[in-house]
């Protein structure tokens, strides 16, 4: 791996950027509604970026002369609020850059510093929650790592989870990010530079599809009683296009009209009762494509009928154990757990989808409680959640969940899910000394509530073990979910096991389909 | 300025008011680094205070459309042009947004560029 940037990698990655803005430029495009909600922001970046990358072609290779081709690039090929911005951030990266032969990891770090002060120059009051509020946090995150020893691809992934974090809140910063339920598109824009280059780096591609899931959602633009039902748009190609033209014949027919782009291209965006007389103006004039009309206000009706009453929400992987969730009333469950946790806008996404004002989380994993957490602050809905660290868990606090009063059917279910012994039994994925015990790789192991009871090599009996360690006299019931590692035969042995051994208990035996975990079980 | 409403009476949006908006989104708007004097003596341009902003915006109405001009400070090194017509279409919407009014021209004059540190 490089330990430093030579003027060659620059052009290099200046190109990755640039492809990866490209490739993603629709999905930017789509969450852009600050500061006009024209749907232009990754066109404008890709543009900006474009010309940087035409620049660059012409230019030496010494880094100070790459560095003024990048700088001179950009100012040239700005184009739109969001890439003044990106030529902002570059003029300050690269004038620091410039004076430099190669970029070591302390050179990177203190570039980001200045591209954050020249981005923040450049305007008298800053709005905070866009790619200003990105950039600032993605230098916070890497100030204070050690400047000369961290290798250069940490301080590369530690400035993308930095960006990324920060495009997470931006919705806190601005309201009508938070009320379209989107997160800042330049500030999208920004990470989806980051993430190219450190996936270039680190010898991979740009994880669009991991990018998608994480920030793109489909803004809801909603205007306060509109008297227009139908949010129309669509692109339109024609030769000498007059905007001003299109935009008084729009007039006549509603309002929230936006007419953006060239004499070749323009973006429309009107909320209409006519949206055939929208798009007859259109096609008056060239041809259409990507025309979308939403109802709005079916939006708005679904929206007021939502339900007072609470619905639950799980974070739990398996088919098996899904269903049991399903079957004690859980509304939606959400894929994730171990070594898998959703995102929180995976888990705000699902929130919104709930028909319901008020919901309870069960997160199911010590991991993904903040990320629940995360959601419920981000969440327009009012959000419970019982913090449940297991499976096991979680059944219980569903079947103790009943309708009522919110916060006190929540107590009553964090009270079941405490009374639960929880474990699960699954494999070493290393090497360990446990006291006397040394693990070997690929041993089994049997954690209950986070320790380690038992270990041994064999599966069954180290669920037999643990559960003589454990069971106590005033257990009853023992369940056990179990994948598809294990028969149902076998299974079936271990439950007359259990009635001889244990004859006040009984062991439910149930197939969960989780991965990693052959098995999961409760003691109650 | 004014907005009928037939059943209930008059709405009128003072030319200064629509000047307020106007400045507080030019300067929310990025390149810009403030507003400046219309009138440029003795060739000194002086960045206005915050309360004074208006001073660096004309509003100017013809029938039922206004004309909006604004006198800006921009940074050194960003894409005037650019930046200009950012401030056109970002000034337009927010007046609109919050008025209702149609504007019908924004016109930039830039009156300074500023060098930051």
């Amino acid at each position: 791996m490089k330990n430093s940037l030579k003027a060659g990698d620059i052009v290099e990655l200046v190109k990755v950027a640039y492809l990866s803005l490209k490739s993603s430029e629709e999905e930017i495009n789509e969450l852009n509604v600050f500061p006009v909600p024209d749907g232009d922001t990754g066109t404008n970046l890709r543009l900006t970026m474009e010309k940087v990358v035409e620049e660059i072609q012409r230019a030496p290779t010494r880094m100070d002369e790459i560095s003024k081709a990048i700088i001179y690039g950009a100012l040239r090929g700005a184009r739109g609020n969001s890439g003044v911005i990106l030529s902002q951030i570059l003029r300050g990266f690269f004038d620091e850059a410039s004076q430099k032969e190669e970029l070591f990891s302390d050179d990177i770090i203190s570039s980001l510093k200045r591209a954050k002060e020249v981005a923040y120059q450049a305007v008298r009051k800053p709005v905070e929650g866009t790619m200003l509020t990105v950039i600032k946090d993605t230098y916070r995150g890497v100030k204070d790592l050690k400047k000369k020893e961290t290798p250069l691809i940490e301080v590369l992934e530690k400035a993308l989870s930095s960006a990324k974090n920060s495009l997470r809140r931006t919705p806190e910063y601005l309201p009508i990010l938070k009320e379209a339920g989107v997160v800042d598109a330049g500030g999208f824009g920004l990470v989806v530079i980051l993430e190219g280059i450190t996936g270039f780096l680190r010898g991979e591609g740009l994880r669009k599809e991991e990018l998608v899931r994480d920030f793109v959602r489909t803004p809801i633009l909603v205007e306060e009683s509109s008297k227009f039902q139908y949010c129309t748009e669509f692109l339109m190609r024609g030769g000498k296009i007059n905007r001003d033209e299109i935009e008084e014949e729009l007039e006549a027919l509603g309002d929230s009209i936006v007419v953006a782009g060239d004499e070749r291209q323009v973006r429309i965006h009107v909320h209409t009762n006519e949206p055939d007389k929208a798009l007859a103006c259109g096609l008056r004039r060239g041809e259409i494509t990507e025309v979308k009309i939403n109802n709005m206000w079916e939006e708005i009706e679904k929206r007021a009928s939502l339900d007072e009453k609470p619905k639950l929400l799980a974070v739990a992987t398996g088919e098996g154990i899904k269903d049991i969730f399903k079957s004690l009333g859980v509304e939606i469950v959400v894929n994730g757990g171990q070594s898998m946790n959703p995102s929180s806008s995976e888990i705000l996404e699902a929130l919104k989808q709930l028909k319901s004002k008020k919901a309870i989380v069960l997160p199911n994993n010590k991991n993904v409680i903040l990320t629940c957490e995360q959601a419920q602050k981000l969440s327009d809905k009012e959000v419970y959640i019982v913090p449940t660290a297991t499976i096991p868990q979680g059944i219980s606090a569903a079947v103790a969940f009943r309708e009522g009063e919110i916060g006190e059917v929540t107590e009553e279910m964090k009270e079941a899910a405490s009374e639960v012994k929880s474990g699960e039994v699954t494999r070493a994925v290393r090497d360990a000394n446990l006291g006397k015990e040394k693990i070997k790789k690929g041993d089994f192991l049997a954690l209950v509530d986070g320790e380690i009871i038992s270990t041994g090599k064999n599966v069954l009996s180290v669920f037999k073990k643990t559960l003589e360690k454990m069971v106590s006299e005033e257990d009853s019931v023992i369940t056990v979910f179990y994948n598809d590692e294990l028969r149902k035969e076998e299974m079936e042995k271990v439950k007359k096991w259990v009635e001889n051994k244990f004859p006040h208990c009984e062991l439910e035996i149930k197939w969960g389909g989780q991965p990693l975990y052959p098995l999961i079980f409760s003691i109650e | 300025m004014g907005k009928k409403f037939a059943e209930l009476g008059d709405l009128r949006i003072s030319h200064d008011c629509v000047a307020e908006l106007a400045g507080l989104a030019a300067l929310e708007c990025y390149g810009v680094v403030g507003m400046a004097h219309p009138s440029l003596t003795a060739g000194v341009v002086q960045i206005l205070s915050r309360d004074k902003l208006k001073k660096g915006v004309k509003v100017l109405s013809e029938k039922e459309k206004i004309k909006i001009q604004l006198y800006v400070v921009v940074e050194y090194g960003v894409n005037l042009v650019e930046v200009a017509r950012n401030l056109i279409e970002r000034v337009k919407y927010e007046v609109k947004k919050h008025t209702g009014i149609e504007i019908q021209t924004v016109d930039v004059f830039v009156q300074g560029i500023k060098k930051g540190k």
